[in-house]
């Protein structure tokens, strides 16, 4: 079937009342988390996944992407108004939305993050749309050490981005891989670390995890120093932006876009490094490049550019090749293998029109985007008067009600908050929590795939060179610890010299 | 580097069961653990090498918590999360006697008495809608049987 064909039986998918509410809500409950500052993307979209079991597979799955969506736009909102990003990703808008709120320029900030965003959101999905498939295509030519070597390489890159030293990121994705060890085993169905409890027979429950290194340390955060406020909330001011200074801008957040689409694309990256990317090459390009940093809209447009041109192309993995890019992502995974789909080449075999309908969707969700976020920047006073003290323990119990009912089970409650405590000390050593959790998803999947080349070859480890696609892989995975130690050695030297002159 | 020593020479000759039939050693259910726990291992040498040796100052626990922002009561936070810990350990033991939504109402209220929140009959009211909220959804909207306990049995 071609790209019309596909997109025609897709239709009657989404063109529901219950899809089209899912998407609108899910676009608003984004907008509204990413807006108040304590709340990110992540854990919004964390905690929406429990309320996707009792939908249908695409209805959950287009709240969940609504809420992606709509989280990364709305941590602009705290950025420009009050200096605090609500998502990391946002914090790059800051430089010049912050600036320009300062000036009472605020509603026009707003307005160009908003169609900065809207813009990057429709490119980063007509690029999800273009390469997704053709990329599924050629995945479908992988065998198991195709998927081991992709999978790896997968895990490098993002233990490797994930923090500032390398080590870390290796450790929290060794001590992931390592948990997902718990269970029984795949292949001789022994035991492996489940001491006998039967509730550890099938491994550690993914969303119990997911949610307890997401949701909970934040709260523990709270519990350790409660913050009173954030700061002065700005007002919108009287100017709104106009249909010229897009036009001046347009040139930026094109490039953001695609900027986003890219680093979207190659897992592990994410959207606040686009974001920077994006802004710092906008300044350098601009004939207003002296503003930059002072309240220029075109460094806002830009940063929105690149952080929301990640969005969609950080499905382009997951969909094509079943590997999750970045935490978000990793969550949806969780919405898929929930209802029974797994993300990769076979599923735009066997389920065409669920992912057809899903980019149906997100085109949907870009205008949608459009119609919360105008409202929402209206009402973002309203939005960060909520308490963090009832906020906080809100979320806890969404927590708890989220993670009992994926199995009816109080052990599963259990294993969320010991992975809440391990996710607050790792977040206060500066360990980061993304590597674990995606080596705790990809873990089975690299194991399995490497024992199922292991009994193609009986044991003969020259199959994970069988193919150029596997060299790529080993190659790709080479340069990218090479680059990382590298750039941490220079990182090293740096601080040595800068401690070296202040002790002079 | 110690959990890879003790994972390698305790946990997984212990937890790991392999069967005595395993034709190669790369097949067998130990191979991966035992891989998991030398990168752990290995990567744990490194760091501590790197702290003893390194430029950049360890990160302190303390250090590490000092943002410059205002905080409304820093004092006793240890006894704040000692306390956060009671109520999610009360929170596991009461669930199965009082039921989850009486549970989760207390929890809350615990949990917003431990953070001396500003706005306590708001906190208060919450606490009692979002148990009950999240009840109606789960147990008659996602078909979830929410626990209810040995007391009270809602609709």
């Amino acid at each position: 079937m071609n790209l019309f064909e596909n997109i025609a039986n897709a239709w009657p998918l989404v063109a529901n009342l219950e899809s089209f509410a899912a998407l609108f809500a899910g676009v608003a409950i984004g907008v509204i988390a990413g807006a108040i500052p304590g709340m990110s993307a992540t854990m919004a979209v964390a905690l929406t996944l429990p309320f996707t079991f009792a939908l249908q597979p695409i209805t959950g799955i287009l709240l969940l992407l609504g809420v992606y969506k709509g989280g990364i736009f709305g941590g602009s909102i705290p950025a420009i108004l009050i200096k605090t990003p609500g998502t990391p990703a946002s914090s790059a808008t800051i430089l010049d939305g912050y600036p320009m709120a300062d000036k009472g320029q605020a509603g026009k900030a707003l307005g160009m993050a908003l169609y900065a965003s809207c813009t990057a959101d429709v490119i980063s999905n007509l690029s999800l749309i273009l390469f997704a498939g053709w990329l599924a295509s050629f995945a479908l030519s992988f065998g198991p050490p195709e998927f081991f070597t992709l999978i790896l390489f997968s895990l490098s890159i993002i233990a490797g981005v994930s923090s500032d030293s390398l080590i870390k990121g290796l450790l929290s994705a060794s001590f992931g891989l390592l948990l997902a060890t718990v269970g029984l085993d795949l292949v001789y169905g022994t035991n492996r670390f489940n001491f006998n409890d039967a509730n550890l027979m099938g491994g550690l429950n993914f969303i119990a995890v997911l949610i307890g290194l997401f949701a909970l340390p934040e709260i523990l955060a709270y519990v350790w120093q409660p913050r009173t406020g954030d700061g002065t909330v700005r007002s919108l001011g009287e100017q709104h932006v106009t249909f010229a200074e897009y036009r001046r801008c347009f040139r930026s957040i094109i490039r953001g876009s695609f900027i986003g689409v890219i680093l979207g694309s190659i897992p592990g990256i994410g959207a606040a490094p686009a974001a920077f990317l994006s802004y710092s090459e906008a300044r350098r390009r601009s004939p207003n490049k002296k503003n930059f940093g002072k309240g220029e809209i075109e460094g806002v447009a830009a940063s929105e550019a690149g952080n929301n041109g990640v969005c969609g192309a950080t499905l382009i993995p997951l969909l094509a090749l079943g590997v999750p890019g970045d935490v978000i992502t990793a969550i949806v995974i969780g919405a898929f293998m929930v209802h029974g789909l797994q993300p990769g080449p076979m599923m735009f075999v066997a389920n065409a029109n669920i992912i057809y309908a899903l980019f149906i969707g997100l085109i949907l969700s870009s205008v949608l985007l459009l119609i919360v976020g105008s409202f929402a920047i209206r009402i973002f006073r309203y939005i960060v008067d909520v308490p963090r003290s009832v906020l906080l323990p809100s979320v806890l119990i969404l927590c708890v009600y989220g993670v009992y009912a994926v199995n009816n089970n109080v052990f599963d409650i259990i294993v969320m908050f010991a992975m809440g405590w391990l996710g607050y000390f790792m977040m206060r050593f500066d360990i980061p929590a993304a590597p674990f959790l995606i080596a705790f998803i990809l873990g089975p999947l690299l194991e399995d795939n490497f024992r199922q080349a292991m009994l193609m070859s009986n044991g003969d480890g020259a199959i994970l060179f069988r193919s150029w696609i596997t060299w790529f892989f080993w190659g790709a995975t080479a340069l990218t610890i090479v680059a990382l130690v590298r750039t941490g050695l220079q990182q090293r030297a740096e601080a040595k010299a800068l401690k070296d002159q202040l002790m002079e | 580097m110690l959990f890879g020593i003790m994972l390698l020479i305790f946990a997984i000759p212990d937890y790991v069961s392999t069967p005595s039939n395993v034709p190669k050693i790369v097949l067998s259910p130990r191979f991966w653990p035992d891989i998991v726990a030398y990168l752990i291992l290995i990567l744990g040498a490194v760091l501590t090498i790197s702290r003893i040796f390194g430029t950049v100052a360890p990160t302190s626990f303390e250090e590490s918590t000092s943002t410059g922002v205002e905080f409304e009561d820093p004092s006793y936070p240890w006894l704040r999360l000692l306390g956060i810990a009671i109520v999610m350990v009360a929170l596991i033991v009461a669930i199965p006697v009082l039921g989850m939504v009486w549970s989760s109402m207390i929890a809350f209220i615990a949990i917003a008495l431990l953070v001396k929140t500003p706005k306590p009959v708001t906190a208060l009211i919450v606490a009692i809608a979002l148990p009950l909220v999240l009840y109606a959804f789960f147990n008659h909207v996602a078909g979830v049987s929410v626990p209810q306990g040995r007391f009270i049995t809602l609709p």
